[in-house]
């Protein structure tokens, strides 16, 4: 009976990825494909690590006066007027970074807004006297790195399971995702509490390639050595020791999430991420063009992986520019917008623009001050871009900073600006274009209920 | 900080339990002790038709940690893994009979729980496919003008889920609903075949017969061709080829044919698509190159212009002299091996190789003539073997190997080692080995330990790190006289370029120490203490070897003296005031001024958050201290972090004649090899003169020197109450295990706090405290939150000390980079990892868990298997190279009998401490490897690489507890 019973799945031992993929597709739910969400969307998180100065990404033009008072020539941390990429934005002229000069028609084609004065915030905060008035509507533990890192993330203090917002977000869609065959929340920058959810976990995935283990197959020895492998691994459920078991269990969903995975992230790069990642020719090869690439793998893959809400981290470090910042910036920025700028070329030749958001986050912005070295210290608020076909663009949203140090924005007396857009604001936007209905969205932030703006409309 | 504790302690839990509940939903109640999860299974209906489908639930009623996944199976074959909720799955079985389906639920601690079995009966009956037909109205229309195509479809037997519109084999699009009509718009003249093809809700397909839709041109004048041009490379050399590729379409008629334009002047035309050109240079400059297309109207479009850069022919280079390479076939043997001698040489231009001999230990040992150039030697006795090779080409010139090393160990006796002795050594050394155990035994715990005080840092030493110089100079670079060319990588130039002005000698030390120098707790300790007082080489001028050695011998240094010490050297140590930018940081400008500058915050806030107190204030067990709304009390605000500022100003680099600064030094005056020196003060540079104001109420009168403020602000720091807790956890964490009991930490801190002779901050005490205590002591720990995944450096070390292997640590840095930890290139102040980072799924503590992903993971097996499958060669221009090779001659030894040596495996690697049970399931993978009548070398090679890959990769051995 065995040799001639044909099962619906042929073969009886491991599943090859595509033996997986294509009958997990095929055996899709007819009750979950009611409720699973149509079409695709993914929100595309570009993190710059340190603390970006976005007093220099954002500058405004018609008011550089006030600019120019504290960043002045002296100071050394200051942007020329005549460099700037002029824009309009509620009502007044302002001034992108130079570098920003390849991405900047975006925001004119209305696929890029500016989300101005954002930051970590636990209830809306007035003013200066209101910060100065009531320490306990303070964040806490502000101008921290790894704690405001933590805040932009989503990570609730004290919580006892360290989950960020793309995590529950991850947790809050798995009945959308129903089918996917890798998790809905990936990193393509190590372990980030964004990506963590409580129910969910997140693919990590490499800068380049896929994570293959040497020396298995499916013949002879290097099949045996598999087979005793995944058997030590197995076992361990059975230690008793969460230490174990834990480190085990993160190793078991890689090699279940990399059958899928690797074969997308290992093949020939698709024409229509090539073409549009090559600026003169050269493919662009900075660390963060090679991340938003993988990004790029994995939605056009969406088909074999069958996730259909999925959450991206990519990230950039060294803007913590407590010395040379204009410099190192500059730097950074000639590395850092040519890529998104490329990403977003290859979601319109994709054809799916109006399906994927970029948006940057940071740390915090920094001192409008500057140091003794040329350079900025920890500050608070700061500016964000968003990028995608959806984006409602040409527009900035919340309220920018009057550029007065010790003034009614500063929470201190060396220009850190109270927000006037809570990061839980900007997540909530991005939930309600993910289609996550209100009451799922107040679950992944648990703050939002002190705000009555829970759409700010970037998209 | 006394008073308020007792009674808000309890409060802060009950919110921290609120919390998970909140974040993690009612079903998930997160215990400190694992269960598995219990399923359930239900179907919608147990009776099918073949073709038919039965949806399957499963409902998980209960779970202890996150689901990773559920999956079904009929019978015993994998149906398919849903990885999320709903955990539902659409069975649709094609043969008769009866599928007894179940699920089984695992989670994040990889725990099982099985579901009931559900049956499902397959009996016969078909399903009759749907008809359809297609018609377009009208059939006949201008392109770029939409025409409606409408499919009539029925079902006999049940309904029409979909009809998908295809033109001459592509999709255009699917219908779900009647009337079953999609809008066609077609983008270019010319004839399309258009069918429909429906499906039924019991998926079987039909496809219509063809109807024809005519797009036309009439009416409208002619559109002009499109074309783009593309090159396949903008930069040649002349003699190569560069291909132009245009794309070239009409939509309202053909393309007759493309010319290629070389500036003005036609090059070629081609009448065919694709349309290429072949543009071969005869001279060097810069060409821009064009194509024109022609429709079959007369319309014509030219594309952009291309730019292809030329270079003129390069030089073949002239070589001098010959080279060559040796390499072994292995670096470590038992007595009696034989060994492989393989010389790698190339002639000098216009030569030929006539000889190559090799010589062992300075004697001629054979020579080759001809390919292959390769001889044996048989290594009879224990001891050290050093080999090179020379090549002789037909000019007669020579060229020399450097000296390549080959060691000859005995196997050591194996002995049944105690588990509370193996376990320290995890705890105190870069790994357990039978050695280090034997000495244990003879000394006991306490007496080993206070042997270990006693012994000198290994460390990185002054004499070894010799070149102080940021800068190149001519016995200390990669280029030659004549800036263009490079040094060979074994020259002297060449080395030192590498070993003094990189990291790479630091590095290869750090491991070699690691492995084999004899101060083994105090290089824990250095390691540990390093991860704390983070400085690394991804900054300007840090990635030296004499910067960086300089700051790590600092942790060697203190590593058994005090932390108020430790820390005051840190903070006057230039490496340091390079990282953090406490280097020439001045005072704000005396007021008024219209100058607005403050003194950089960054060393201020970081030695405060990082390397001392934290952010909140703790109880002396590390939990938090909460205020009376049971909310954490912050140690420290902006305000003081400014005040701080002030004190960590007016001092530069020192001067290596001992020259007191006259101001601040930077370019070229840079200098590492001494602590930082103050400036002078003036109105807008040095210290700051005016008061500032301390954590705890200490205040620093105005006038001070920087030194005394700096000394006092770090005395400040040390003795706030958090400072004991704060790195006293950490230490313990980094030793012993990741999520220490409160009163473990309550018992070290106590120590921390007076070392039982009054001093404070005795780190030797310290560590005492932490190895003797009992939380890590005694028999087989049951904890279930016990011990610690280990550091990805000591997974190398680790290995190579139980087994015996050499190392001479090169390329090691790398290997562990990939998971996550090159050694002194921490991402950033925050290490490699954090202190609070969490198992997952889980709310117990586990710090390395902070770079343990599904990518470091593999990684973390692959490092294994590179180590066990012939680890590292030695890297020629590395003196004496060795690389780095495990011993795996004595289980070679017991190849034909593969449970003695698995348990021998289990002996040298885990004391035995890898569970018994499990062995079996190595002998299975080992008996895979077939063996000969008398077994071949590397059958035995490959059958001890199998036992000891299997139990190294597996995570009873990962796991240090």
């Amino acid at each position: 009976m065995t040799t001639s019973r044909r099962k619906f799945l042929t073969s009886t031992s491991a599943l090859t990825a595509s033996a997986l993929a294509a009958n997990l597709t095929t055996w899709g739910v007819k009750s979950a494909e009611a409720q699973a969400a149509s079409g695709y969307k993914a929100i595309v998180v570009v993190f710059l690590f340190g603390g970006s100065d976005s007093n220099n990404m954002i500058i405004p033009y018609d008011d550089y006066a006030a600019y120019l008072n504290v960043r002045t020539a002296a100071s050394a941390v200051g942007i020329p007027q005549a460099q700037l990429v002029q824009f309009t934005g509620a009502g007044k002229k302002y001034g992108f970074h130079p570098a920003m000069a390849t991405i900047a028609p975006l925001y004119g084609q209305g696929k890029l807004a500016v989300i101005a004065n954002s930051g970590t915030l636990v209830q809306p905060i007035k003013d200066r006297a209101d910060y100065r008035a009531n320490p306990s509507i303070r964040p806490p533990n502000l101008f921290s790195h790894a704690d405001q890192q933590d805040a932009w993330s989503g990570l609730v203090p004290g919580a006892a399971v360290r989950t960020g917002w793309g995590g529950r977000f991850a947790d809050r869609l798995r009945t959308a995702n129903t089918g996917a065959l890798i998790p809905a929340a990936v990193s393509v920058s190590g372990s980030q509490i964004y990506t963590t959810g409580a129910q969910t976990t997140p693919l990590v995935i490499p800068q380049s390639g896929g994570a293959s283990m040497r020396g298995q197959g499916t013949t002879g020895v290097p099949l045996a050595r598999y087979t005793a492998l995944k058997a030590l691994l197995a076992d361990a459920r059975n230690r008793g020791n969460q230490v174990v078991m834990g480190a085990a269990g993160v190793m078991d969903e890689a090699l279940v999430a990399n059958e899928v995975a690797n074969p997308i992230l290992n093949g020939t790069l698709p024409p229509v991420i090539d073409t549009a990642f090559r600026v003169g020719g050269n493919l662009l090869n900075t660390g963060i063009a090679q991340q938003l690439r993988q990004v790029a793998r994995l939605i056009e893959g969406r088909g074999a992986t069958g996730v259909k809400r999925q959450v991206f981290f990519v990230s950039m470090g060294g803007y913590d520019t407590h010395g040379n910042t204009v410099a190192a910036q500059t730097g950074l920025f000639n590395q850092l917008f040519p890529a998104m700028k490329a990403f977003y070329d290859y979601t319109a030749a994709a054809g799916v623009a109006n399906d994927v958001v970029q948006v940057t986050m940071s740390d915090f912005n920094r001192t409008f001050i500057g140091n003794a070295n040329q350079g900025v210290d920890h500050a608070w608020g700061g500016h964000q871009i968003v990028v995608g076909g959806a984006v409602k663009g040409n527009a900035m949203y919340g309220t920018f900073p009057d550029h007065i140090v010790g003034g009614n924005m500063d929470s201190g007396n060396n220009g850190a600006w109270i927000p006037s857009v809570a990061v839980d604001q900007v997540g909530s936007t991005l939930g309600a274009w993910f289609g996550m209905p209100g009451s799922d969205i107040a679950q992944v932030f648990p703050n939002l209920a002190n705000f009555s703006n829970k759409n700010i409309g970037f998209i | 900080m006394g008073g308020v504790v007792a009674g808000s302690r309890a409060l802060g839990i009950a919110l921290v339990v609120a919390l998970a509940g909140v974040l993690l939903g009612p079903q998930l109640a997160l215990a400190q002790r694992a269960s598995p999860p219990n399923i359930t299974l239900t179907a919608d209906t147990q009776m099918l038709k073949p073709g038919d489908s039965a949806t399957l639930t499963a409902k998980i009623k209960s779970q202890s940690a996150r689901i990773a996944r559920v999956v079904f199976y009929d019978g015993s074959s994998q149906l398919a893994i849903v990885a999320a909720e709903p955990y539902t799955l659409k069975f649709t079985p094609s043969d008769l009979g009866v599928h007894n389906i179940k699920a089984v639920a695992v989670d994040a601690l990889l725990q099982q729980g099985t579901s009931n079995v559900v049956s499902i009966n397959v009996t016969s009956t078909g399903n009759i496919p749907p008809t359809v037909s297609v018609t377009a109205s009208p059939s006949r229309v201008n392109y770029g003008t939409p025409t409606t195509l409408t499919a009539a479809a029925a079902d006999r037997d049940g309904w029409v889920r979909s009809v998908t519109f295809m033109s001459n084999g592509t999709a255009l699009g699917t219908a779900t609903s009647k009337p079953f009509q999609l809008t066609f718009t077609p983008p270019s003249v010319g004839s399309y075949s258009i069918t429909a093809v429906a499906t039924d809700n019991q998926g079987a397909s039909t496809t219509s017969a063809p109807a024809i839709v005519e797009a036309t041109n009439s009416g409208r004048g002619n559109t002009p061709p499109s074309i783009a041009l593309a090159t396949s490379t903008t930069a040649i050399t002349v003699g190569e080829t560069a291909t132009l590729t245009a794309t070239a379409s009409d939509v309202d008629g053909t393309v007759t044919k493309v010319e290629f334009y070389n500036g003005f002047v036609l090059a070629a035309t081609d009448t065919t698509s694709p349309y290429t050109y072949a543009f071969t240079p005869a001279s060097a400059g810069t060409y821009t190159l064009s194509a024109k297309a022609y429709d079959n109207s007369g319309g014509s479009a030219t594309s952009s212009g291309v730019t292809i850069t030329v270079k003129g022919a390069a030089v073949p280079p002239t070589a001098t002299l010959p080279t060559i390479t040796l390499s072994l076939s292995n670096t470590l043997f038992a007595p009696g091996a034989t060994i492989d001698l393989t010389g790698n040489p190339t002639a000098a231009t216009g030569a030929t190789v006539t000889r190559v001999s090799f010589y062992q230990n300075g004697l001629l040992l054979d020579s080759r003539t001809a390919s292959p150039y390769k001889v044996s030697a048989t290594l009879a006795n224990p001891g050290i073997y050093d080999f090179y090779a020379m090549v002789v080409d037909s000019l007669g010139q020579t060229r020399t190997t450097l000296v390549q090393r080959a060691i000859v160990q005995n196997a050591p006796a194996v002995a049944t080692t105690d588990a509370d002795i193996w376990r320290l050594l995890n705890q105190a050394t870069f790994g357990a080995s039978q050695a280090e155990a034997a000495r244990v035994k003879t000394l006991g715990i306490a007496g080993w330990i206070n042997d270990q005080l006693t012994k000198p840092a290994s460390g990185y030493p002054d004499s070894r790190y010799y070149y102080l110089s940021l800068n190149e100079s001519p016995e200390c670079t990669s280029t030659m006289p004549d800036g263009k060319t490079s040094y060979p990588a074994d020259s002297p130039q060449a080395r030192c370029n590498r070993d003094q002005r990189t990291l790479a000698m630091v590095q290869r030390d750090f491991f070699t120490n690691a492995v084999s120098g004899a101060d083994q707790l105090r290089q824990r300790v250095a390691w540990a203490l390093s991860q704390i007082l983070v400085i690394s080489a991804n900054k300007t001028d840090l990635d030296r070897a004499h910067v960086m050695a300089r700051f790590q011998n600092l942790m060697f240094e203190e590593a058994f003296g005090n932390y108020e010490t430790l820390l005051r050297k840190v903070t006057y140590n230039p490496a340091m005031g390079v990282y953090l930018d406490m280097v020439n940081n001045d005072r704000a400008p005396q007021q008024p001024t219209t100058s607005t500058r403050v003194p950089n915050e960054n060393y201020a806030r970081e030695i405060m958050q990082l390397f001392s107190i934290n952010l909140e204030e703790l109880n002396d067990d590390g939990t938090p201290l909460l205020d009376a709304q049971g909310k954490p009390v912050p140690t420290y605000g902006q305000g003081d972090v400014g005040e701080f500022a002030k004190v960590f100003t007016g001092y530069t680099f020192g001067a290596a004649d001992g020259a007191p600064a006259t101001g601040k030094r930077s370019g070229s005056t840079r200098y590492y090899a001494v602590p930082m020196v103050p400036y002078p003060t003036t109105n807008t540079t040095g210290h700051e003169p005016g008061e500032k104001h301390l954590l705890n109420g200490t205040i620093l009168p105005a006038g001070q020197t920087a030194q005394v403020d700096i000394d006092a602000a770090v005395r400040n720091i040390f003795l706030h109450p958090n400072t004991p807790v704060y790195i006293g956890k950490q230490l313990i964490q980094k030793l012993v295990t990741g999520n220490p009991s409160p009163a473990y930490v309550k018992r070290v801190v106590q120590v921390f706090k007076n070392n039982g002779g009054g001093v404070r901050g005795d780190l030797a005490a310290v560590v005492k405290a932490i190895l003797l205590d009992p939380e890590a002591r005694g028999g087989a720990k049951t904890a279930s939150d016990f011990g610690s995944l280990r550091e990805p450096v000591q997974v190398v070390t680790g290995l190579i000390r139980a087994l015996n292997g050499i190392t001479d640590g090169a390329r090691l840095e790398g290997a562990t980079n990939s998971l996550g930890q090159r050694p002194y290139y921490s991402p950033s102040v925050f290490n490699y990892f954090m202190p609070d980072a969490k198992i997952p799924g889980t709310t117990v503590l586990g710090p390395e868990f902070g770079i343990h992903t599904t990518v470091t993971a593999i990684n973390r097996a692959n490092l294994v298997y590179d180590l066990v499958y012939g680890g590292y060669g030695g890297d020629s221009t590395i003196p004496e190279a060795t690389g780095t090779r495990l011993f795996l001659a004595p289980f070679e030894a017991l190849a034909d009998q593969p449970a003695a040596m698995v348990s021998l495996v289990n002996q040298y690697l885990a004391g035995g401490q890898f569970p018994a049970a499990l062995e079996p399931t190595i002998v299975t993978a080992v008996n895979a490897i077939a063996l000969s009548a008398t077994p071949t070398a590397a059958q035995r090679l490959e059958r001890a690489r199998m036992a000891v890959y299997l139990m190294a990769s597996s995570y009873d051995y990962q796991v240090q507890r």
